[in-house]
């Protein structure tokens, strides 16, 4: 398995020199991340499809790319995957023409083969699309027993709107999945948050499905504007300091969830995940330096306690970890290359919302505020 | 460019101003910069947070406080009410809840079960007073009803509406005359004042029937309690059946001795009157045959043996009026009165409407109005000490009515003390399904109306 980075500046292509050099003609795939400003500008996949004729090529849009041991904005990248042994098959569906999430989660891989299934990478559209509806519509199918991993799509610190595109130019409400098939495809997960939870347990005593009304018969969105004091002038995303720790028992641990909107008007507000009502929640707020030991414990993980040397690791962290590290962003990153034994090449974006099991979980879910880390290994 | 205010002071302080010239220093304090801001920031938000939690924690502290001082107090109530349930203070240990609820959940279960038997010993009891066979009804010392069985009165909802309120209500409920309850009042009365147990008969005509009556036999039994009227129960049973079989018997009797009478008055008739008739005419001959002057002694014996035949000839008749097939009721009736003033003590005024002999009068009928008036003409005689009498026979709307007017003596009805002659009359026009009237007082003479429908 070979796998390359490319950034695109100056309307040419610069490859990274940690990466292997793969030929453009016969490399599987591609994994393009970029700006919702990059990808929307026209002719963006016939400038990929030049470079790499014969590829399967997905887009995502981002809230930050990371490229190898650097966090980019606005920029677009490229990672090339040239597979020995290992096949894959994508499938893509709109939102639009289903449903809800969960159908469309359910048909969106429903006609992949069973045989050698090793893994399903899932890059979803992050507005228009509840992903914990669409993780269970996923996991329906495959039972619990094929590992999904991926993430929901961004869009800088706008929540506005994604762009997700499979073979063509991207656009909003797109889900795409791509299966991997082969037994010498060795694929390992590792996904922590790091967040404190902080202040009295309370109550969500009304929502619906994502949207969030009341906590405590409260309003919720008057409580969160108490904690963010002067941060409320910038809602949305000045939210994403501090997640919700949900508990229920569907789930046997806290599940982090992020906003992803307001609602002024009917002060509601949208998470990027289910909140049940009648849940017990508390508040979550980072501490730096906890935030950045996740993303090793996670790399610790996904490398099977340094058993496995990975090809590749593709990262997925949130959007939320972006804002609240800041200038120190980097640090999780570089952090988890040097727990991965500073060998392998890293790639991926700041996401919407992370796809996949927590540490030693089995049972994929929806998680927010994570730093989400798949690494491959093809067996020679 | 201005760095955080601790760096500035710290470039300020310890980095010459030619140092700060090159762009790698530059860059270098930028990153510092950042971190310092970066670090200013995440502290901001920590501080921002833990006191705006450490506020919530003292809200829901207070919250908490106010719900230990509920709660201590609720215990309080619940001690208090331990007390007045069992008379005692619970135990010192007990401020545990759980340990107060234990013993009123006892007490509830104690409760609960004596509640059980009361209620198997209420419904045993209700099931008896809802099915006795019997009205029965309580009233307070006003009269009015504090309880009715279902058998007094059917309809619940009337039952029920009739507690609290008496007879009088009742009747103005229903818009009937209050004649029953100004009767029942009259017995109540008496009943509380004479402290003793009442005994009365209620005599109703059966609705849609003309002859047929029902009779209740009402009862008022006062309660006392320390001397007190507590209650009277009022207790009515239907001796309807009990009357009627009682009735049927007094015809049976009356027509046992009708019977008797008749063979009686026939075998006198038939045999004695014969052999006296056979005797006198054997005393005739005989005296043709003597020629002897002084026959005296034959003359006495024919005498006497006309005289018997005449008096037997009387009794006969007395006995059985109507036994001469030939003779009509009203011929009996005439013969009655004649032969009871055959002395002409009495002036006598007998009136029969003609109009009498065209309706078949039964049998049963005649003898008895025969035997009333029989018995009516014996007490005039025997009490009244009258002069003049009026007797009338006539026929009104399907009914036979025999009127009898006397100036003699009188009496107060409530007074009188009924011999067998009123007994008898009575019997008999209850087994005719009649009516019997009487009019009299001290010194006003006396006025019957025996009414017997046809």
């Amino acid at each position: 398995m070979k796998t390359s980075l490319f950034k695109y500046v100056n309307a040419s292509w610069e490859e990274h020199s940690f990466g292997a050099t793969c030929n453009c003609n016969i490399v599987d795939l591609i994994l393009c991340y970029g700006s919702k400003n990059q990808l929307a500008a026209s002719g963006i996949y016939d400038l990929l499809r030049q470079k790499f004729t014969e590829a399967e090529i997905v887009l995502c849009s981002t809230a930050g790319e990371i490229f190898h041991t650097t966090v980019l904005s606005d920029s677009l990248t490229v990672v090339a995957i040239e597979f020995k042994t290992t096949l894959i098959q994508t499938s893509a569906i709109n939102i639009k023409s289903c449903i809800n999430s969960y159908e469309a989660g359910k048909r969106l891989i429903e006609h992949f083969s069973k045989d050698d299934l090793k893994y399903v990478l899932v890059l979803s559209d992050g507005t228009l699309v509840n992903g914990s509806e669409l993780v269970k519509g996923l996991t329906d199918v495959t039972s619990n027993k094929v590992l999904i991993t991926g993430g929901l799509a961004g869009d800088n610190f706008d929540f506005k709107s994604t762009l997700v595109g499979l073979n063509e130019q991207p656009t909003a409400g797109t889900i795409v999945a791509i299966g991997f098939y082969g037994n010498n495809l060795i694929v390992n997960h590792g996904s922590l948050g790091g967040w404190d939870m902080f202040g009295p347990e309370r109550i969500i005593t009304k929502s619906i499905d994502n949207i969030l009304y009341e906590i405590d018969n409260k309003n919720a969105l008057d409580l969160y504007k108490r904690y963010l004091g002067p941060d409320v002038d910038n809602l949305p995303s000045s939210a994403l300091l501090y997640p919700l720790a949900v508990m229920t028992s569907e789930y046997g641990h806290p599940i982090v969830r992020t906003i992803l909107d307001i609602n002024e008007q009917q002060k509601t507000m949208t998470f990027a995940g289910d909140v049940p009502q009648g849940s017990k929640v508390r508040l979550m707020k980072a501490n730096l330096d906890k935030l950045t030991m996740a993303s090793q414990i996670a790399s610790d993980f996904a490398t099977n306690h340094h058993q496995i040397n990975p090809d590749f690791a593709l990262l997925i962290s949130c959007v939320g970890r972006r804002l609240v590290l800041g200038s120190r962003i980097e640090e999780e990153v570089e952090t988890a290359f040097e727990a991965m034994g500073k060998n392998t090449l890293l790639a991926g974006f700041y996401s919407y919302g992370e796809i996949s099991p927590l540490n030693g979980a089995v049972k994929c879910e929806l998680q927010n505020q994570t730093m989400t880390i798949t690494t491959f290994y093809e067996l020679p | 460019m201005s760095y955080h205010k601790l760096l500035q002071k710290q470039v300020n302080k310890f980095l010459p101003t030619n140092l700060q010239e090159p762009i790698e220093v530059q860059n270098l304090l930028s990153a510092i910069n950042d971190s310092y801001n970066l670090f200013e920031r995440d502290k901001d938000i920590a501080d921002r947070a833990f006191r705006i939690s450490e506020e919530e924690y003292i809200e829901i502290n207070e919250l908490l406080k106010n719900e230990i001082l509920t709660k201590q107090q609720s215990i309080q109530k619940l001690k208090e009410a331990f007390l007045s349930i069992y008379g005692q203070t619970i135990e010192s240990n007990s401020d545990d809840l759980l340990i107060i609820v234990q013993y009123l959940l006892e007490e509830v279960n104690i409760r609960k079960e004596t509640e059980d038997k009361l209620n198997t010993y209420k419904k045993f009891s209700e099931d008896v007073l809802n099915n006795i066979p019997a009205d029965i009804a309580v009233f307070d010392k006003n009269h009015n009803y504090i309880f009715i069985n279902p058998k007094g009165v059917a309809n619940l909802e009337l039952r029920e509406w009739l507690i609290g309120k008496n007879d009088f209500d009742y009747c103005k409920l229903k818009g009937i005359d209050d004649s029953i309850a100004v009767e029942r009042r009259k017995r109540f009365n008496e009943c509380v004042a004479s402290k003793r147990k009442i005994e009365y008969l209620d005599k109703h005509k059966v609705p849609n029937s003309e002859y047929s009556y029902t009779y209740i036999l009402r009862n008022f039994y006062p309660y006392f309690e320390n001397q007190e009227l507590k209650f009277v129960i009022g207790y009515a049973i239907d001796i309807t059946e009990k009357i009627e079989f009682e009735e049927r018997l007094t015809k049976a009797i009356i027509k046992t001795q009708e019977d008797e009478r008749l063979e009686i008055g026939s075998e006198l008739h038939d045999n004695v009157c014969q052999i006296l008739t056979g005797v006198s005419m054997g005393l005739s001959m005989l005296k043709k045959s003597l020629h002897t002057p002084n026959s005296m002694w034959l003359d006495y014996c024919e005498t006497n043996i006309g005289l018997a035949l005449k008096e037997t000839e009387n009794l006969s008749h007395r006995l059985s009026p109507i036994f001469h097939e030939d003779i009509y009721f009203s011929q009996s009736i005439i013969k009655l009165v004649n032969d009871f003033n055959c002395s002409l003590n009495y002036k006598l005024d007998l009136e029969i409407d003609h109009s009498i002999s065209e309706f078949v009068i039964n049998l049963d009928i005649q003898l008895n109005l025969f035997r009333i008036l029989q018995e009516e003409l014996r007490n005039i005689y025997k009490y009244a000490n009258a002069t003049i009498i009026k007797i009338a026979l006539s026929v009104v709307d399907k009914h036979i009515i025999l009127y009898t007017k006397d100036n003699g003596v009188g009496f107060e009805l409530s007074k009188v003390v009924k011999g067998n002659g009123m007994v008898n009359i009575n019997r008999r026009v209850d087994i005719l399904n009649g009516a019997l009237t009487i009019n009299s007082a001290t010194g006003k003479g006396c006025e019957i109306i025996v009414k017997i429908p046809l």
